[in-house]
């Protein structure tokens, strides 16, 4: 009985072994076919599966914007598209259902009337645009066309057109700091803003690719992001955008009047060096940006310069008091005209008897001998320092493209001519920014702040960037001399013929006027740079405004005073400055 | 021999219901076990068929379930295409709106509007003290400004004359290239001027006027039917044009 059951059992294990057999036999093969597929040709596979179904695609970032100081928009990333047709197949006609929801056919002479309608382009252009190359799948017809034409377009249902994103700018205040703000044109940005904060503003475009079903619909899970884009960051110009039109619109006014060749318009907060608006003539417009000359697209506040004339007299002034030389009352006895050896002689602009001045008198009758006779109780050497500590000879703080620092030699380098012709603004180079910047230090009662024309750059998250540097500031006239300074101004204001011009009822101003002459070849010939720098309100001086007509043809200042009266009355509007509590200032001007 | 007297009713009981206690069980138990009889399997059986029927069921599930989320998320990634298409198309919309609002709060076309319905800058500051009525700065009509006529400051966008933005602009599309409407003839109205300085400390401050040549004492809109007057500058300057 046991050896049938051992044999039993060796059948059952027989029969079991070949059972295991067959099944092992067949696995074989099919281990090394998938062995094969998933491990040897794994790569070939998928590389060819992917090809086959994955898109990849260039995920665009946005150009960031461009603010004002109340984030209105001066220049706007928008999306325009271009429309092209396929030539080859526009000959077919097409059919799509009418306002019944009738089935019609179309013909290409209809389609191409209605696109001409929608988009303006003519009926002849796109028709031409069609025959130009009848077996070409790629045609422009219309171009930079915005959504809402888009719109109508794709509702016409004309199966041979395409569209393809043209990502575009628009400045929707038209020439409002447009050569500040620059343009954008199809090679980068061009000019201003756009092209030196171009590191902010400029997106970075991404990858991604995903893999595709045959009715387009994007598979789940399948994107995958080979480089994140990033948009542009947004730039903040410190720019006051309506006072900004209102400059521009009084000043070309006012230089279209006295016939310039070119104006500037400047309000410079005091408190803070942020420029509010730097208004020039003539002007540009980003939206249109090649129909104005090449020399419109830079701003000449920055970058232009000129001998800036009797301006310069308050800065020597207030140097000479901070160095303690004179006081706003010292004496001095002013005649027409002086020799000061070697040579030079200086006049006053016009003639006059031998007057006993006090400083707000020479500065009331800007008397080129009476400002000499008081800067020279001081060195020359230290009114250098002085002029170089308040920002002359170099460009200012707000590093606009292109900004230049001017011209102003020194001891050992400027002759005896010029070392006294800088003490009445003649021998020396300036911007009209520089110019403002200099009453600005006057009218902080002697605290420089850095001239500010960039806020910052904003990124998506919040983040600000590119800030202008705060430890900038320093003092660069005593308190005393600045806020008598002050009253210089104020006193020239109302005691001089520049009162009825410039006055604003129920307000303090203080300012200076300026016609410096132009040397052309070295000569001075017949033409001048007037200008007026003014401040308001003078018993706690919050803005400076500066205005200067280039080449006028008409060369009295009291051209200039309109202009700076009706920027000073918006600016006092903007700002809500409220009329002056006390009593204007009037120093005696003889003694 | 010893039987075992309780009977457990497990499997495992029955199917060793004869565990060894003792020699001869084990000769019976081996026996049993190798010469199987159909009872033997028949009692093994049993409660195998639950666990496969169980584990099959298992294996439905799961594929049925796996056939079911994988529906859903094609259904899913359908209803994504259609919402991102709609985001698109929802934000494409509101940029241009915004494109257009941003155009018709520029300052040329406010200033056109505004010289439309007759108004004039004023050359004064004036201010009106929400908090007693009080009016603070001047108030000197015959020193208006002329009305803002061929504006300098340009806007191409306002210049183009697609549909699309005639249908915004309305009939103001041409006002920024129209001629002006101001009268160069010397006409003083009214001439009440009005100074007041102001007290001590201002609660609160507003609004700069613009005010109108036709009333000067106070701050309504201008008939649009008056003339507009254009006041010669004292200073013998001409008016603004």
């Amino acid at each position: 009985m046991a050896n049938n059951n051992k044999k039993q059992l060796f059948q059952v294990r027989r029969r079991q072994f070949l059972v295991l057999g067959v099944v092992l036999a067949l696995c074989l093969p099919i281990t090394i076919r998938l062995f094969d597929l998933q491990v040897v040709r794994a790569n070939e596979i998928r590389t060819e599966a992917n090809e086959r179904r994955s898109i990849p695609v260039t995920t665009y970032g946005e150009r960031g914007n461009i603010y004002d100081s109340d984030g209105n928009v001066l220049a706007q990333s928008v999306m325009r598209f271009n429309i092209t047709a396929s030539p080859r197949y526009s000959t077919n006609e097409f059919q799509r259902r009418d306002e019944n929801n009738n089935r019609i056919t179309v013909q290409r002479e209809q389609a191409v009337k209605e696109l001409a309608e929608i988009t303006g382009v003519t009926e002849e252009s796109i028709t031409a645009a069609l025959n130009a190359k009848p077996d070409s799948d790629f045609a422009y017809v219309a171009k930079s066309v915005d959504i809402e034409v888009l719109r109508q377009v794709q509702e016409l249902g004309i199966p041979w057109l395409y569209s393809e994103q043209v990502p575009s700018r628009t400045y929707p205040k038209g020439a409002v700091g447009g050569n500040i703000i620059g343009f954008m044109s199809k090679d980068g940005p061009g000019a201003g803003v756009e092209l030196y904060m171009d590191q902010c503003l400029a997106p970075v475009d991404g990858q991604e690719t995903y893999e595709r079903s045959r009715d387009g619909v994007r598979l789940p899970g399948s994107t995958i992001v080979t480089e994140q884009f990033e948009n542009g960051q947004d730039v903040h110009l410190t720019l006051n955008a309506d006072l900004q039109w209102y400059a521009q619109e009084s000043l070309a006014t006012g230089a279209k009047a006295a016939e310039s060749d070119w104006a500037t318009a400047i309000v410079l907060e005091i408190e803070t060096g942020k420029v509010r608006a730097v208004a020039e003539y003539p002007t540009a417009d980003p939206n249109n940006p090649s129909a104005t000359a090449p020399e419109t697209w830079t701003s000449r506040s920055f970058t232009s310069i000129y001998e800036p004339g009797s301006t310069m007299k308050t800065l020597t002034l207030a140097a000479a008091i901070s160095s303690g030389a004179i006081t706003s009352t010292t004496g001095v006895e002013v005649p027409p005209n002086y020799n000061f050896g070697n040579g030079i002689t200086i006049k006053d602009a016009s003639w006059h008897p031998v007057q006993k001045l006090t400083a707000a008198g020479v500065m009331a009758n800007s008397s080129n001998v009476g400002t000499i006779f008081l800067s020279q109780k001081m060195s020359s050497k230290e009114r250098y320092e002085y002029m170089l500590e308040a920002g002359f000879g170099s460009p200012t703080e707000a590093g606009f493209l292109g900004e230049i620092g001017g011209i102003f030699n020194g001891p050992g380098q400027w002759d005896k001519h010029t070392e006294l012709a800088t003490n009445y603004g003649q021998g020396l180079a300036v911007t009209s920014m520089q110019m403002a910047a200099a009453y600005q230090i006057i009218g902080n009662n002697g605290v420089k702040m850095p001239v500010t024309l960039v806020e910052g750059c904003v990124d998506d998250e919040g983040n600000v960037t590119h800030q202008q540097d705060a430890e900038l500031q320093k003092r660069v006239f005593t308190e005393q001399a600045a806020k008598q300074t002050q009253d210089l101004l104020e006193t020239t204001v109302n005691s001089s013929w520049l009162e009825p011009h410039l006055s604003i009822p129920g307000y303090r101003i203080g300012a200076k006027t300026g016609t410096a002459q132009v040397a052309e070849r070295g000569i001075y010939g017949n033409k001048a740079v007037t200008s007026i720098i003014a401040m308001v309100p003078m018993e706690n001086p919050q803005y400076v405004v500066a205005v200067t007509f280039g080449y006028p043809k008409n060369k009295s200042t009291a051209m200039v005073a309109p202009v700076v009266r009706d920027i000073m009355t918006q600016v006092l509007k903007t700002y809500k400055i409220q009329p002056a509590d006390s009593n204007p200032v009037k120093l005696p001007t003889t003694w | 021999m010893n039987q075992a007297k309780v009977v457990r009713p497990t499997h495992w009981a029955r199917s060793h219901q004869l565990s060894p206690v003792g020699h001869a069980d084990t000769q019976t138990a081996n026996l049993k076990l190798h010469t199987g009889g159909l009872a033997k399997t028949k009692l093994r059986l049993k409660p195998k068929v639950r666990y496969a029927v169980i584990v099959m069921l298992g294996i439905v599930a799961i594929m049925a379930s796996q056939l079911i989320i994988s529906v859903f998320l094609a259904q899913g990634a359908y209803e994504i295409n259609s919402l991102q298409r709609d985001l698109k198309e929802s934000s494409r919309t509101a940029e241009s709106i915004g494109e257009d609002i941003a155009l018709l709060t520029s300052p040329q076309y406010l200033a056109a509007n505004a010289t439309e319905l007759g108004m004039v800058p004023t050359r004064d500051v004036t201010f009106l003290r929400l908090s007693d009525g009080k009016v603070m700065g001047s108030l000197t009509v015959a020193g208006s400004r002329g009305p803002i006529a061929n504006p300098k400051v340009q806007n191409q966008l306002l210049n183009q004359e697609s549909q699309y933005l005639a249908g915004i602009l309305g009939t103001t599309a041409t006002i920024i290239e129209g001629e002006t409407t101001s009268d160069s003839s010397t006409d003083s109205v009214g001439g009440s001027s009005m100074t007041t300085l102001s007290g001590t400390g201002f609660s609160e401050v507003v609004v700069g006027g613009t005010v109108s040549a036709e009333t000067p004492n106070e701050l309504t809109p201008v008939d649009t039917n008056a003339p507009i007057v254009s006041n010669e500058d004292s200073r013998g300057l001409s008016p603004i044009n």
